[in-house]
C-alpha cells in the first residue's frame, strides 16, 4: 500500500509517543528517540514493524519520538498515523 | 453497579491504569473527552487497550451520537470487542436507540458471534426528558437511562448548580420512566472534582430519589459515591427481615406472607436480597 501523505499521531508526553511517517523512494526507515532508548529501542522497533508489515507499507520514513509508551500504544500511534497517511481526511 | 468511571479513549496513562481504579465499570469515552481532530486515534487506541489489556472490570464505550460522522465507524470498530454496554449520547427520542440497534446487529465479535453488548441512553437535551419513557421501551436492548445534567442545563437555558434544584424535574422524569419501563437509572456526574463534601450530598441525594447509581469522572470519587448507594442499617434490617419471614413462610407451606402488616411479593423479596448482596459486596 502507498502513502498518499505525510501524517502523524500520538503526543509528546508521558507514557505516550508522537509518531510522523513520510513518504519515502525506497525501503523503510525508522528513526527512534525514546526516553528508555536503551532498554526499548528494539521493542519499539519491533512493533512500529508489525504495524507497517500488516498495512503492506513497504516505502516510508518513520520518526518516533516516545515517552515511555507500552507496545500496544506504539502500535495503535503508528497504525493511526498509517491510516492518516493512506486515507483521505480521516476522522 | 454503583458507579461507572469514564476514561478519556485516547489517554495511553489512563487506559493503563483503567483496570486498577476500583470502579464498577468503566467506561471508554469516545466523544465529549475526545477532540474532533483526534476521534480516529482514539477509536485505534481504545481498541488495542482492550485487545492486549484484557480488562477484568467490566467495560463500556461511550461512543458519538447519531447526529455525528463518527458514530457508524465507533460501532463498526469497537463494538466487535463486545462490551458489556454502550453508551449512547444526545438521546432525543426512541428513533436515536433503533438507528443504533440496527448498526449494531451487523456487527460481529471476531469468532464470528453476534455481540450482547446493552444499551445506556444518555438523556441530555430537553426533548431527552420528556421522550424518557418512550426511550426507555425502544429496544430490548435498552438496560438503563444515565442524565447529562451539564448539556442539559444548557439546553434549558439553567444555570447549573450543585444543589440541583434546576435538574430535579429531569431527574425525576427519567427515574419513573425508567422504572415504569423495568430498567436501571444512573444520576449525572458530579463535576467538581475538588469538593468531596458536594459530591457526598449529590450521590446521597441520587440515592435518595432512587437511582441505581452515579457516573464518575475522577478515581477520587468512586469510594464515596459507593458509600452514598450502600444500604442504610435501617434498609439492611429490614432486608433480613424480609429473608427471615420468607424462610419461615417456606417451612409453613404458606405462599403470600406479611411483614409489619404489609404483604410481601417478589419485587420486594427480590429487592431485600439485593440489598444484602450489594453490602457484602462492599465488606468484600
Amino acid at each position: 500500500m502507498k502513502l498518499l501523505r505525510s501524517a502523524s499521531a500520538g503526543a509528546k508526553v508521558r507514557q505516550d509517543l508522537m509518531v510522523v511517517l513520510h513518504p519515502a523512494e525506497a525501503g523503510v526507515h525508522i528513526i527512534i528517540e525514546s526516553t528508555v532508548q536503551s532498554l526499548f529501542e528494539a521493542a519499539i522497533r519491533s512493533a512500529a514493524e508489525d504495524v507497517l508489515s500488516r498495512y503492506q507499507i513497504e516505502h516510508c520514513q518513520v520518526e518516533i519520538y516516545d515517552f515511555g509508551a507500552l507496545d500496544f500504544v506504539v502500535k495503535a500511534r503508528v497504525e493511526t498515523a498509517v491510516r492518516r497517511a493512506i486515507e483521505g481526511d480521516t476522522i | 453497579m454503583r458507579n461507572f468511571l469514564f476514561i478519556p479513549g485516547n489517554n495511553p496513562k489512563m487506559l493503563t491504569n483503567a483496570d486498577f481504579l476500583g470502579s464498577d465499570a468503566i467506561v471508554f469515552d469516545l466523544e465529549d473527552a475526545v477532540p474532533l481532530s483526534e476521534k480516529d486515534a482514539a477509536r485505534i487506541l481504545t481498541k488495542n487497550a482492550v485487545e492486549t489489556l484484557q480488562y477484568q472490570t467490566k467495560f463500556g464505550i461511550r461512543i458519538n451520537a447519531v447526529d455525528t460522522e463518527f458514530w457508524t465507524s465507533d460501532v463498526h470498530d469497537l463494538l466487535t470487542l463486545d462490551p458489556d454496554f454502550v453508551i449512547l449520547p444526545k438521546v432525543n427520542g426512541p428513533d436515536c436507540i433503533h438507528m443504533l440497534v440496527s448498526e449494531m446487529e451487523q456487527v460481529q465479535t471476531a469468532d464470528g458471534r453476534p455481540i450482547t453488548t446493552k444499551v445506556i441512553a444518555l438523556l441530555e437535551t430537553a426533548i431527552g426528558i420528556e421522550h424518557a419513557y418512550e426511550i426507555a421501551r425502544a429496544d430490548s436492548r435498552v438496560v438503563a437511562l444515565l442524565l447529562g445534567a451539564e448539556d442539559l442545563t444548557a439546553d434549558l437555558r439553567a444555570l447549573r448548580t450543585k444543589k440541583g434544584d434546576e435538574i430535579l424535574y429531569s431527574r425525576s422524569r427519567i427515574l419513573c420512566a425508567a422504572r415504569a419501563a423495568g430498567i436501571e437509572v444512573y444520576d449525572t456526574p458530579f463535576t467538581d472534582v475538588e469538593d468531596s463534601d458536594g459530591l457526598r450530598d449529590d450521590a446521597v441525594l441520587a440515592h435518595q430519589l432512587g437511582f441505581t447509581g452515579k457516573a464518575a469522572i475522577n478515581p477520587r470519587q468512586i469510594a464515596a459515591i459507593n458509600r452514598a448507594f450502600m444500604p442504610t442499617g435501617e434498609e439492611l434490617d429490614y432486608a433480613r427481615e424480609v429473608l427471615s419471614a420468607l424462610e419461615e413462610a417456606q417451612k409453613s407451606g404458606k405462599g403470600a406472607f406479611a411483614l409489619h402488616g404489609k404483604m410481601i411479593d417478589a419485587p420486594i423479596v427480590n429487592r431485600a436480597k439485593q440489598v444484602l448482596e450489594i453490602a457484602a459486596a462492599e465488606k468484600a
